[in-house]
């Protein structure tokens, strides 16, 4: 453990280093009753093409297997209103919306090796360099990860790639659509990607190589997924469902649109 | 003469920094003002009441509905499918959709409280454009996209598209693509009526 801690500990601050994220900070002023503000990046924002009779109509995933994923679809969608929501409303009463955010904060601060060798991977490296600068920065002055000083202070956004996005980039499909038991939406190529991103989880060494700590490892599991059910997926899955009027489609789509949006980044 | 002068600089002061009398043609500023008195009337004490639910949606409502522009919402959420059907069908489909949006997006509402919306930059091609917002509230922000076309001279939202990622408009694209392509348009009709009534339970 020690040996491969301090080798990712000086990668990450030659990282630091070299860095140099794109810091356009956001400017504030008001024309009227309305704020204007700055964007984040020149990306290409443009007009779409007015294809609203296409024959083709989006973006589609293949789905041989919507037989079993739409009974896996149901099946989650009861554990998450009668298993996930009763936890996660006790979780939301005892915790603060704030405190949450910091829990959230600090497991995306933890698995930071995750975006940081996907986006080297991908020869990413202004990207790579922000995760790790973002990495160094909240770690320290954002006490453990629990705050996000990078992007308030410095907007260094987070780049958020993972190995399904690396395997995508180097040309494979993405595989038929899975309903996957509670975890929701993936595909074929999401599910490797996710077996790779689970070997770059700090928390597994942990588990690996002090079997002591495992439950520190298992707790830590079970705070990081009711923490992010409660603060992040809870209310896009229920704005998702209330919305649909074929729920399995909508979330879907809305999964497809995602990755599709994540490739192009 | 100083009165005139004055008079002058007044008009212009004000031409100049009222963004509905300068650019009463600009869909960012049509959209971001409109909706910026939404969240006026969300943090309406008056309206917070629990009794002014019903009276603070319809304020909302009355605001917010003119900007939409529901029948091209409906059109183009149908696709190709739309020159399929006549026109009493594309009627009473706009209705009932329409209906179904209100009710999931004045719901939704109730949680915007604290938000505030924040203009980015806009693209204005004839009679379509895209103008990109910030929705803030405290420390999180949402980046959405609205696209919107001029119809009888007005400016009016057809899609919104969060995180530059997911836009609302395709993904009903493919639901009422998924229900046509396995049944008839009556029972997509049917579908949405089912939806208004589970709503309004």
């Amino acid at each position: 453990m020690n040996r491969t801690f301090w080798t990712s500990a000086v990668l990450i601050c030659f990282l630091f280093l070299t860095a140099s994220p794109n810091s356009a900070h956001a400017q504030f002023f008001s024309i009227g009753t309305t704020e204007v503000a700055t964007p984040e990046d020149d990306d290409d924002f443009q007009l779409d093409e007015d294809d609203w009779d296409a024959y083709e109509p989006v973006i589609v995933i293949k789905d041989p297997y919507e037989g079993f994923n739409r009974w896996m679809f149901k099946v989650n969608d009861k554990i998450y209103r009668y298993i996930f929501n009763p936890i996660s409303d006790v979780y939301d009463f005892i915790l603060p919306n704030r405190v949450q955010e910091c829990v959230d904060d600090f497991f995306k601060n933890a698995k930071t090796p995750v975006p940081l060798v996907n986006n080297l991977l991908q020869g990413k490296f202004t990207q790579a360099a922000t995760v790790g600068g973002r990495f160094l920065v909240n770690s320290t002055v954002g006490i453990s990860g629990l705050f996000d000083p990078a992007e308030y202070y410095l907007k260094w956004s987070e780049y958020d790639e993972d190995f399904g996005q690396t395997l995508g980039y180097y040309g494979m499909g993405s595989g038929p659509y899975l309903i996957l038991p509670l975890l929701g939406p993936s595909s074929g190529r999401d599910v490797l990607g996710w077996i790779g991103d689970y070997a770059l989880n700090p928390f597994l060494w942990l588990g690996i190589f002090d079997v002591e700590k495992e439950e520190v490892f298992t707790g830590l599991s079970y705070l990081r997924r009711v923490n992010a059910y409660t603060y992040r997926q809870r209310d896009d899955y229920e704005t998702v469902m209330v919305g649909a009027i074929d729920p399995y489609i909508a979330l879907q789509n809305f999964y497809v649109q995602i990755r599709e949006a994540k490739s192009k980044e | 003469m100083n009165k005139s002068i004055i008079a002058a600089i007044t008009t212009v002061a004000l031409v100049t920094t009222s963004p509905v009398l300068a650019r009463a043609d600009d869909p960012g500023q049509l959209l971001t003002s409109t909706i910026s008195k939404g969240f006026e009337i969300l943090r309406d004490p008056m309206l917070q009441q629990p009794d002014q639910l019903a009276n603070r949606r319809k304020k909302l409502w009355d605001l917010l509905g003119p900007i939409f522009g529901f029948e091209e919402i409906a059109k183009r959420a149908l696709g190709y499918h739309w020159k399929e059907i006549n026109a009493e069908q594309r009627r009473e489909f706009t209705e009932t959709f329409t209906e179904m949006l209100k009710d999931v997006y004045l719901s939704k509402s109730d949680d915007f409280q604290d938000g505030e919306i924040k203009f980015v930059r806009q693209i204005v091609k004839g009679d379509r454009s895209k103008v990109q917002t910030h929705f803030v509230n405290g420390e999180k922000k949402i980046i959405v996209d609205f696209s919107m076309t001029k119809i009888d001279g007005q400016w009016m939202i057809y899609d919104l598209t969060v995180e530059k990622s997911v836009s609302f408009l395709a993904n009903y694209r493919t639901q009422f693509n998924s229900i046509l392509s396995k049944g008839t348009f009556e029972d997509l009709l049917q579908r949405l009526r089912d939806k208004n009534i589970e709503l309004s339970n």
